[in-house]
């Protein structure tokens, strides 16, 4: 079966180079070259994964993630202004999965695509994991807080299910960017810190009223054993 | 104070002064010398002879020839003169005056007379006074007289001198500033109201700062809109490249690495070049927030030591003064990150990089400190090795990566940041570069 990526960039040259190379590695291929066409496309199902570029015409890529993110948990990579921390930053608060600068290398955007896509459409693991008032699911990948569903994109649902499974322990940055975001952290990379104050915004403090998640500094995260 | 200010100020204080000296001293004798040549009889006589006149101007013509003659004396003479009637009435009706001069106790002289009918009136003369207190010439008037012009001349002194040295001083800081590549300086705004030389000079000089600030902007427009078109090509170039390689390049392989390769790097000085026009041109846009160095500087060592070779040393770090600093988190965290990079690149791998926070010279200094055990750098080379694209040239020779921007990007954050930068060459071998930045910004 193939995978359907929608990429979404105003340079219409470098999307038709990017869709034969993606066609050549065995993806469906959709393009979108402004905000206003991204939103049409995203609207029509069967698109496995995004490639958003932040800057574009009429609604910028930014603006895009934050409506997709309304309603959907469709994995989304943002193509990023190399040094242009805010969009960034912004990109992953708003729930992006990763990011790749542009200009980017066609390879290191592959893998990027398919760490993430086998993150959010691997072969499911079974099983519930229940800590404190969290209930993990892991076949369908949604979490219930005290009974309560929560929203969380795919890599915020890994970096939760690593930190959880190793619950008390200190879990390295490095750790949680090879099991959720399934690559190295690169220079300048604060992917997994976004990721996780996303994670406690949307969690809060436990039951007994403390973070959940600890930083343990320079070298990761904890979740707390109560 | 600055100095211009006081050469003027004491320079025109003192000749006023000076000035106002010489002439109450000049004017006290002239005026203690005329006293002294006028004796006290010549004007008694005089008065005794308008008595005398006054007397017969009665007999001959009456009363009304008394008045007549008492309003032809000068004023300032008639003052001393006061005739009274019988009926106890000044002639002229100045009844007020006279008994004010009675009541002060005013030594005076009577003479009694008659008219023709015989009725009798009585004429009041009065001494002359000597010159009143205040005005009067002695140490004390003296005294009085001087203070009263050092302070006067002190305050328009003060303003003249304040209003030649205070631009002066302004234009000068403005200078520095634009020395300092702050080309948004104006001066002219601080003395809106001078329409003389100095005016005009500070409205040259912002025309000056305007014309330069202009040549910079569009330097930097060029600069960054020509590397802002070379990316899409460049990453036009990468995907035809992969593509390229996905068709089977077979014995061309090694030659399209090499075009990868080069392709990335121009990649790099690209962003690069963006990276710093952008930090230095909108960085003050952005808010300022607290940072902690300890922890800025943990994490920065924790992701730059991601990179380094396993088995090698690395960069040594330990925690140590604490600091907490305003500013901008990210363009720090480059700055360091490009510090520590170029250390490493250049150190001797075996023996790693150091970086330290230690307390700066100064009160409320932090300083970061960075060594490398390399070669170090050409002492008369320290200072250009923080211009945008310097190299040392062993640097160019070896290709060592890198285009010469990283230090410059460092050295633009630390200025951000009120602090400055400074490198020099361990006894030892090796490089150290000193970041020193103000705890409060300014």
């Amino acid at each position: 079966m193939h995978n359907t990526l929608l990429l979404a960039d105003d340079d219409i040259e470098l999307c038709a180079l990017l869709k034969e190379y993606f066609e050549s590695e065995g993806f469906d291929v959709r393009l979108a070259h402004d905000g206003l066409e991204a939103l049409e496309e995203l609207r029509k199902p069967g698109l496995d994964l995004v490639v958003l570029d932040v800057m574009m015409p009429e609604v910028n890529g930014l603006d895009v993630l934050k409506e997709l993110r309304r309603d959907s948990r469709l994995p989304v990579i943002m193509l990023t202004a190399r040094g242009d921390d805010m969009d960034r930053i912004l990109g992953l608060e708003l729930g992006a999965d990763d990011y790749v600068p542009k200009p980017c290398n066609p390879r290191e955007l592959l893998a990027r695509i398919r760490a993430v896509m086998r993150r959010a459409h691997g072969p499911a693991e079974h099983g519930l994991i229940q800590v404190d008032d969290l209930e993990l699911n892991q076949g369908n990948r949604t979490l219930r807080m005290a009974g309560e569903a929560v929203e969380l994109t795919s890599t915020e649902f890994s970096i939760l299910l690593t930190l959880l499974q190793h619950r008390g322990e200190v879990v390295s940055k490095r750790d949680l960017y090879m099991s959720a975001l399934g690559r190295e952290p690169v220079p300048h990379d604060r992917s997994v810190d976004m990721h996780v104050s996303n994670l406690r915004r949307k969690l809060g403090a436990d039951p007994a009223g403390e973070n959940r998640i600890e930083t343990i500094r320079g070298i990761g995260y904890q979740y707390r054993v109560a | 104070m600055h100095s211009l200010f006081w050469k003027l100020f004491l320079t025109m204080w003192l000749s006023i002064v000076g000035f106002a000296a010489a002439i109450g001293w000049l004017n006290d004798t002239l005026a203690r010398e005329q006293w002294a040549e006028e004796p006290v009889d010549s004007f008694e006589r005089g008065i005794f002879r308008i008595g005398q006149r006054a007397q017969q101007a009665l007999h001959m013509d009456g009363r009304r020839g008394l008045r007549d003659e008492l309003l032809n004396i000068p004023r300032m003479t008639r003052g001393h003169i006061y005739v009274v009637d019988g009926a106890q009435r000044e002639v002229l009706g100045r009844d007020d005056a006279l008994r004010q001069l009675m009541e002060r106790g005013t030594p005076m002289e009577t003479t009694e007379f008659q008219d023709a009918e015989g009725a009798g009136f009585t004429m009041y003369t009065v001494r002359r006074t000597p010159p009143s207190t205040i005005l009067a010439p002695g140490p004390r008037g003296t005294a009085l007289r001087l203070a009263a012009a050092a302070l006067i001349s002190a305050l328009i002194s003060y303003f003249l001198a304040r209003s030649l040295a205070t631009p002066l001083e302004a234009l000068r800081k403005a200078s520095r500033k634009i020395a300092a590549g702050d080309l948004g300086t104006r001066v002219s705004q601080a003395m809106p109201q001078r329409h003389d030389e100095i005016g005009q000079l500070a409205a040259d000089f912002d025309a000056m700062a305007a014309r330069l600030e202009a040549m910079q902007i569009a330097n930097r427009r060029l600069l960054q809109d020509v590397s802002h078109e070379l990316r899409s090509p460049l990453a036009r170039m990468s995907v035809a490249l992969e593509i390229a390689r996905k068709k089977g390049a077979g014995p061309i392989e090694s030659e399209l690495d090499r075009i990868g390769l080069e392709s990335e790097r121009l990649g790099t000085l690209v962003n690069d070049v963006l990276g710093l026009l952008r930090e230095s041109s909108e960085s003050g846009q952005q808010a300022d927030e607290d940072i902690d160095l300890n922890e800025l500087l943990a994490d920065l060592v924790d992701v730059v030591n991601y990179e380094v070779k396993p088995g090698m040393p690395g960069i040594a770090w330990a925690p140590a003064e604490p600091g907490v600093l305003r500013g901008n988190r990210e363009l720090l965290w480059r700055a360091v990150e490009n510090l520590l990079r170029n250390a490493l690149r250049h150190t001797d791998p075996a023996r790693g990089v150091r970086l330290s926070l230690e307390r700066g010279r100064r009160k409320g200094e932090l300083r970061i400190v960075v060594r490398d055990f390399g070669s170090g750098v050409p002492e008369g080379e320290l200072e250009k090795i923080f211009e945008p694209f310097y190299r040392v040239q062993e640097s160019r020779d070896r290709n060592s990566g890198g285009h010469g921007l990283g230090l410059s990007i460092a050295a633009n954050a630390v200025r951000r940041h009120g602090g400055s930068i400074r490198a020099e060459n361990a006894p030892d071998g090796g490089l150290v570069v000193t970041i020193s930045l103000p705890l409060h910004n300014p």
